[in-house]
């Protein structure tokens, strides 16, 4: 009985399948590309039974379960399974497989997923570089990652200043670039944005410590863009638009003149003045109009295509970037390709090789901003034709009333232009014998060759502006660089809880520069046709070298996690450098970093706040040894000795440096506490840091005792003597959303570093000369790159402030103050005002950096923008001397009435003065310092999508960008961001560089 | 940022703080403060500096000090609270201005206001007219010639005269020996305010000096103008037991021996203060017995010599007693004290005797860097003088105990080459050059002394020196070469003559060691 029940049952269960099996269809796309999927394997689960997309993605299914579930895979997407539900049409969008980089991370020699790095790393992908229009892809990552510090003016080809969680030492900031596992300098202008798919910075040394003596400024891992498994895709992206400086507002001819005069009437001198009298405003020549261009053209254009299958993959790319100089000369221009491809020879077997070629072509930018800004108005452009001679370069006007040199005569002489070839390439080899046991062997070579040329042509156009016989010059510069590295690498998970991760290491590198450099002078005419140093007739001169360095380096790290809850990573990296001698030639550097995921924890399975809570802390000590290669050693260098009562010249040699044979490492040991956390549904991340990183062992160049003998200007030596801090935070908060079609993202990072030099070689470094003076003092126990002069407090309105300005029984402290000038603080009240009442009156660094992100799509719009600024830091703006008009230099227009001319009128700028006898713009004070805090739009960018059903098969974005189109600042000069680059110790001045442009671009990109 | 943190710790603390701060400056007698002005009235003229001063004292303690005077365009504020890290209970007051070069006013007042820290206020004033004097007074006739009396003098007095001018006035001129208790002064004015007073006014007094006081002891001049600007001459009163020779010798042979030499004997000894000499010898045998006589050719009518009673003293009587040098082949150095008749004495040895060329250079070595390039070559040194050129010396020869001394001998008549028979030598001394290049190391006559007197300044005019002398030696140098000449001397008999030259005491002495063999 009990057995026909079942029978019965079974029985009537197969009728109502049978009756219950329906037809499947539908369509299959990219969720990047939405077109349609060809190829894709539709399948029932459980069952044999299954299909493929055909042309336009669509399938058909016949016979399924109204309760199966479908299978849709394909090589490089995801495998996504959908339960039927009777649905008779079921879409899919699948999604690539290369999303999966979200969740993995590279890390110097490996990688890890996100979830389960224990250090402070930083990824971006290359979508979010790709956006900005640039020529390093470094301007594109600036505010996107908290910590890290980004700076550069607008010249073209320039490199920007990059710096990770502070200065730690003297001896250069910029990171480490690694590319595809190939360090490859402090400069990755080679690489095009487009082609690179994602962006990671180390930024403490429990990450960094892997890459050892030159991780102590972190290191910066550039993935570029591989192929994948596939049909073949075709993606072209071109942006083009103009950039555009703020033309600054100078005097006129008219007023040239009348501040000219009234500066000499102000200090009762007849005016020695050289040009007409009593010009109208309309005359005068426009020297910024007669320099600079209106709009310089800027363009980018990349093509790729990648695709592959299960045996190879493959990708390759060419692109062009072209940039003007915002002056009617010099441009830069490169032209970049990558291929890469990778073969799956067996499933233990695979090999590959990213190959990099590119060229790079400068004119140079002139830098004449500056003289732009001050040459007289009052003078021509050229002289009178009657005086022209047959040289054309003597025909262009001398200043009437200043030094300042003609520069539209200076843009006509110049000519310097450099080109340069490039070649990156890795090949490598990977093989996996064991499950979970790679070895992976890896060649990278880095070569780049420069041809730079410059002809400065004979010239007369008065005593002081002239060149009295033509030069050209030649110099070849190579740099061949070549790094092996091995790695073995083991992963293996026990007992479903316990995952560890083993790897060793052995690199070796080599560093070579060849350089050859040439000049003659006295070409005999300055026709192009004898633009060479074989055309020179007199004085030749050559000069030649080579340099080498070289490192091998050991190194092994471990990471374990149990059950995802606890995770441990420690490394050790020993390296051997030729910088050093026999007892300082190895250097080890460990590494070590713990996290909590707290979430994973029993106790917070039932709470509802956190998506995601993880603790991480961190420790490790990285090197540098950024120093001459031969700083250990000795040299001597030619040089001239004069005899004899006739004071003969002889040729000779004399001690060129001094070598230290003990000199060792810098070490920078590094703490790192950090907090990862998720809200709501994972919408809302944040990740907050605290950082601590202390340099020992700094290296600096002392004076040697003057007993030794040694010459003063080359007794110098290197020496282990100096100690830096950096410390600081850093908070991320970033939120994602999305409501129907629109979605959208916004992100805040904050992060702010202190940077002190704890002990440097005695005394003060100064820097940034000035009038006689230095700007800049950098003194054990300060921070560095602080402004260091007189405390100006305000001007003297009338002669009762001056007379009340005195010492505590009446000494005068400045003889020479007149009603208008500065009041310049008595700091020790010593009643003299001198050395002892300077201060620190600026820094360079400031207090908190910002970075906010945001952006949202609706439908096929999309829009995004980027914001960068810094709070608290100090620019020394030396252009406010343009209000002097000293030299006979022209001024900002409307400088008369900002400086004094009667009491109220001007509490900042001093009266005009041809004398200056009270040193109001010769001394170093804070009448130049100005707050410098800025934030910039770095971009807004807004993108139309088309509709698949117009553009067919492809898919086409036209986009408008506009890049840094506002800056909210006080800061008076032109651009507070340009005014903050220089080196660590030297940051901060403004010289008038060049600033960064409103640029402007249409963008269009077609994937296909 | 930074000033926003600033300002919000800064409003913090003082929200916290306020009530602190009354606490801090408590009443203690609540009295106003006390002002002293060291003058109410302060004459001086435009363009010049004057200085207000006073005594502030406040129990409460002074917060500040307002001088205030629109027409000057004076208002400064001297806030002590500031410039002290502790509260001033006691201030002296010292401000110094300067009247302004195009001031037309004859007077002004300025407003002294002082401010405790309780707020309370003293007020004061001070007159300020432009009737000051800057200009010093000047003498038209100085008194500054040394005062030297011997005390058993008959006349121990002197007369004092001095004249002086003032364009405003003279108060007084004064004589002032403070250490012998002298002080005179000649009022030149009887105004008691002090207003007028002649312009002229001539010092002239006599004064009697002690006998009972030797030593040597300033004097001062002086000359007070109405506004006590004053001008000040000095110069030394000497009361000795001897008088102040101007040359004095050192005799190592009797007096019958004195004049065997041609020069150089008695040895002239250094004058180096009033009544003070200085003797360097080199004493050749134990037991020579010296004398210091100023007569060159005599022991009369003054030879002084050791104390016959005290050995440690000097003595000008008729017993006097020879100094006697007990060490043999060493160097001496006697400090003469002719004030008191008191002497002191050391010796050296001869290797700490200084040369007076470069250490580097060796008699008798080739040590003489030829062309001055570094030794490019060296060549001999060695000295000798000469009536042509250092090319052509006659060479001396050094002494076999003592290297500090030569000698060189020579013969008369000699003959010029023209069979004229020479008596007479005129010389340098030098080193030798083949090429006769002058100068590198040489010595000379002062033209200041006698010839007799044998004293011979080392020279140099090779690259200021520094290549070929010692810069440690202090004898007899001369630098100036119009100071120096060649010396010249002339024998009167026949016969052969040693000179001897000692290099470190710039010494020589010329000596008849025999006579012709014509």
């Amino acid at each position: 009985m009990r057995r026909q029940i079942l029978i019965t049952c079974l029985l009537l269960l197969a009728v109502c399948g049978y009756a219950q099996q329906i037809t499947v269809s539908g369509v299959v796309t990219s969720n990047s590309d939405k077109l349609p999927m060809i190829g894709a394997t539709v399948q029932v689960k459980g069952t044999t039974t299954g299909t493929i997309t055909g042309l336009d993605g669509d399938y058909m299914l016949a016979n399924v379960p109204k309760d199966a579930v479908l299978v849709f895979s394909t090589i490089g997407f995801e495998t996504v399974e959908v339960s039927v539900n009777g649905r008779t049409t079921i879409n899919l969008v699948m999604k690539e497989a290369t999303e999966l980089l979200d969740e993995v991370v590279v890390i110097g020699y490996g990688v890890v997923k996100k979830g389960d790095l224990t250090s402070s790393i930083a990824a971006v992908k290359g979508e979010d570089l790709a956006s900005l229009s640039t020529g390093n892809a470094m301007n594109a990552l600036q505010g996107k990652v908290s910590g890290l510090q980004i700076s550069n003016s607008g010249t073209p080809g320039s490199t920007p200043r990059v710096i990770i969680r502070g200065v730690s030492t003297v001896n250069g900031s910029n990171p480490l670039y690694v590319v595809d596992g190939m360090p490859v300098g402090d400069n990755i202008n080679f690489l095009d944005q487009n082609d690179i798919e994602s962006m990671q910075v180390l930024k403490d040394a429990s990450a960094s410590a892997i890459y050892g003596t030159r991780g102590s400024n972190g290191v910066i891992l550039i993935t570029t863009k591989k192929g994948k498994a596939g049909a073949t895709k075709f993606s072209f992206t071109a942006s083009a638009g103009f950039q555009t400086l703020e033309k600054p507002n100078m005097a006129k001819a008219s007023e040239y003149e009348y501040v000219f005069k009234q500066r000499y009437l102000n200090d009762s001198s007849e005016p020695v003045y050289y040009s007409k009298d009593n010009i109208t405003d309309a005359e005068g020549t426009d020297w910024w109009d007669a320099t600079m261009r209106k709009t310089a053209l800027i363009h980018n254009y990349n093509l790729s295509f990648s695709g592959g299958s299960d045996k190879y993959t493959y990708s390759a790319s060419i692109g062009y970037f072209g940039q003007d100089s915002q002056y009617k000369i010099g441009n830069w221009q490169k032209l970049t390709a990558r291929f890469s491809m990778e073969y799956k020879f067996n499933d233990v077997v695979k090999a590959g090789m990213d190959f990099t070629p590119k060229y790079e072509q400068w004119n140079d930018t002139p830098n004449l901003i500056g003289s732009a800004m001050t040459m007289d108005p009052t003078t021509p452009i050229m002289r009178d034709q009657s005086e022209w001679t047959d040289n054309e370069f003597d025909n262009y006007s001398r200043s009437h009333n200043s030094q300042v040199w003609n520069p539209v005569a200076s843009m006509a002489r110049m000519n310097k232009s450099s080109d340069e070839y490039g070649l990156l390439a890795t090949p490598y080899i990977s093989i996996e014998p064991v499950k979970g046991l790679i070895f992976r062997s890896q060649f990278g070579l880095n070569a780049r060759f420069r041809l730079s040329d410059e002809f400065t042509p004979e010239f007369f156009l008065d005593n002081l502006e002239k060149l009295d016989y033509s030069i050209a010059k030649r110099n070849m510069k190579n740099w061949v660089d070549w790094n092996w590295t091995n790695t073995l690498t083991w992963m293996k998970t026990f007992n479903q809880k316990h995952n560890l991760n083993l790897m060793g290491g052995y690199t070796m590198e080599r560093f070579q520069t060849y350089w050859l450099e040439g000049s003659k002078e006295r070409i005999p005419t300055n026709d192009e046709l004898l633009h060479y140093v074989s055309a020179g007739t007199q004085n030749p001169q050559a000069s030649g070298l080579n340099e080498y360095s070289s490192l091998i380096s050991y190194l092994g790290r471990v990471m374990y996690n149990f059950n995802e809850k606890y995770y441990v990573t420690a490394s050790v990296r020993v390296d051997g450098s030729s910088k050093f001698l026999k007892d300082n030639k190895y250097a080890v550097f460990p590494a070590a970093s713990l996290a909590w995921r707290v979430t994973g924890e029993e106790f917070m399975k039932n709470q509802h706040i956190f998506d995601n809570l993880k603790i991480r802390g961190g420790w490790g000590r990285v090197g540098n040894q950024s120093i001459d290669n031969s700083a250990y050693q000795s040299t001597i260098s030619a040089a001239d000795y004069v005899f004899g009562p006739n004071s003969d010249r002889f040729i000779g040699t004399a001690v060129g440096s001094i070598g230290n044979s003990l000199l060792r490492w810098e070490t920078v040991e590094d703490y790192n506490i950090g907090v990862d956390m998720a809200f709501l549904n994972n919408r809302l991340s944040i990740t907050a840091e605290w950082f601590r990183k202390q340099s020992h062992d700094m290296l600096l160049k002392k004076d040697n005792m003057l007993i030794l003998g040694y010459p003063m200007w080359n007794g110098q030596m290197w020496e282990n003597i100096g100690e830096m801090e950096a410390k600081g935070w850093e908070l991320s908060v970033n939120w994602n959303d999305k409501k129907g079609d629109f979605s959208y993202n916004v992100g805040v990072n904050l992060s702010s570093v202190k940077n002190t030099a704890i002990k440097l070689n005695g005394a003060p470094i100064y820097t940034q000369s000035f009038n006689g003076d230095y700007i800049i003092r950098n003194e054990e126990g300060c921070e560095i790159s602080q402004f260091y002069g007189y405390v100006a407090d305000g001007l003297f309105q009338n002669q009762t402030e001056i007379n009340a300005h005195t010492g505590e029984h009446g000494e005068i402290l400045q003889p020479n103050a007149q009603p208008g000038d500065i009041r310049f603080k008595d700091l020790n009240n010593d009643g003299v005002l001198d050395d002892k009442d300077k201060t620190y009156i600026g820094a360079a660094f400031p207090d908190l950096m910002v970075g906010i992100n945001a952006g949202f799509s609706w439908k096929n719009i999309d829009f995004m923008a980027n914001f960068y600024g810094t709070i608290g830091n100090d620019v020394y703006n030396t252009t406010k001397g343009r209000y002097s008009g000293a030299g006979g230099e022209n001024v900002y227009a409307g400088a008369y009435n900002a400086a004094w001319h009667g009491e109220g009128t001007s509490y900042d700028i001093p009266r005009l003065s041809v004398n200056d006898a009270n040193m109001n713009y010769k001394r170093v004070s804070s009448f130049y310092v100005e707050d410098g805090s800025y934030l910039r739009c770095k971009q807004l960018q807004i993108g139309y999508t088309f509709p698949k059903e117009w553009t067919k098969v492809c898919k086409l974005r036209l986009s408008f960008s506009a890049q840094n189109p506002f800056t909210i600042t006080k800061y008076s000069g032109m651009d507070p961001e340009a005014a903050s680059t220089g080196a660590v110790t030297e940051s901060g001045v403004d010289w008038a560089g060049y600033p960064n442009p409103r640029t402007y671009l249409f963008g269009l990109n077609i994937n296909f | 940022m930074r000033k926003s943190l600033f300002c919000t710790a800064f409003l913090a603390g003082a929200f916290l703080c306020g009530c602190t701060e009354e606490s801090v400056y408590t009443d203690v007698d609540g009295q106003n403060p006390s002002f002293e002005l060291t003058t109410e009235h302060i004459r001086t003229l435009t363009g010049y500096e004057f200085t207000m001063s006073g005594k502030i004292s406040d129990k409460d303690g002074i917060s500040s000090i307002n001088l205030y005077c629109p027409e000057l365009y004076l208002d400064k504020t001297i806030n002590l609270v500031e410039l002290y890290s502790e509260i001033q209970y006691e201030y002296d007051l010292s401000y110094s201005f300067t009247i302004p070069e195009e001031n037309k006013c004859e007077s002004f007042k300025v407003k002294v206001t002082i401010t405790d820290l309780g707020g309370r206020t003293t007020e004061g004033e001070i007159l300020i007219t432009m009737d000051g004097d800057y200009t010093l007074p000047e003498f038209t006739s100085r008194y500054t010639t040394d005062i030297k009396k011997v005390y058993t003098d008959a006349d121990m007095t002197a007369t004092v005269e001095f004249s002086a001018t003032d364009n405003k006035g003279l108060q007084y001129l004064e004589l002032d020996i403070p250490e012998l208790e002298i002080n005179i002064k000649d009022n030149c004015t009887t105004d008691p305010e002090l207003k007028e007073g002649p312009t002229e006014w001539t010092f002239n007094q006599t004064i009697t000096l002690p006998t009972d006081k030797l030593g040597k002891f300033k004097m001062y001049t002086r000359t007070v103008d109405l506004l006590n600007n004053e001008v000040v001459d000095s110069c030394n009163v000497i009361i000795s037991m001897v008088y102040d020779y101007d040359k004095l010798y050192l005799a190592d042979v009797p007096e019958n021996k004195l004049n065997d030499d041609i020069f150089g004997v008695p040895m002239l000894i250094d004058h180096i203060d009033v009544n003070q000499y200085r003797a360097r010898y080199y004493n050749k045998d134990a037991g020579t017995e010296i004398y210091f006589i100023p007569n060159r050719d005599s022991f009369s009518p003054v030879c002084i010599g050791a104390d016959n009673s005290n050995n440690s003293k000097l003595s000008l009587a008729e017993d006097a007693q020879p100094i006697v040098l007990t060490e043999a082949n060493m160097y001496y150095e006697i400090n003469l004290n002719l004030i008191d008749l008191t002497y002191s004495m050391r010796t050296y040895s001869i290797d700490d005797a200084c040369y007076p060329w470069a250490d580097n250079m060796k008699i008798g070595e080739e040590t003489l860097d030829q062309w001055a390039n570094g030794g490019n070559p060296w060549t001999m040194f060695k000295i000798g003088w000469s009536n042509t050129s250092p090319s052509n010396i006659q060479e001396f020869t050094k002494d076999e105990t003592n290297p500090h001394l030569f000698y060189v001998d020579k013969t008369f008549p000699f003959s010029d080459g023209n069979n004229h028979n020479i008596m007479d030598f005129n010389f340098f001394i030098s080193n030798y050059h083949s090429n006769g290049w002058w100068d590198f190391i040489s010595w000379y006559k002062l033209k200041s002394l006698d010839r007799e007197e044998g004293v011979f300044a080392r020279f140099t005019n090779a690259g200021n020196g520094t290549r070929y002398i010692n810069p440690n030696y202090d004898g007899p140098t001369v630098y100036d070469p119009d100071a120096k000449e060649w010396t010249w001397f002339q024998v009167s008999q026949p016969g052969t003559y040693r000179f001897y030259f000692d290099v470190h005491l710039g010494r020589g002495k010329l000596l008849k060691i025999a006579d012709s063999n014509n």
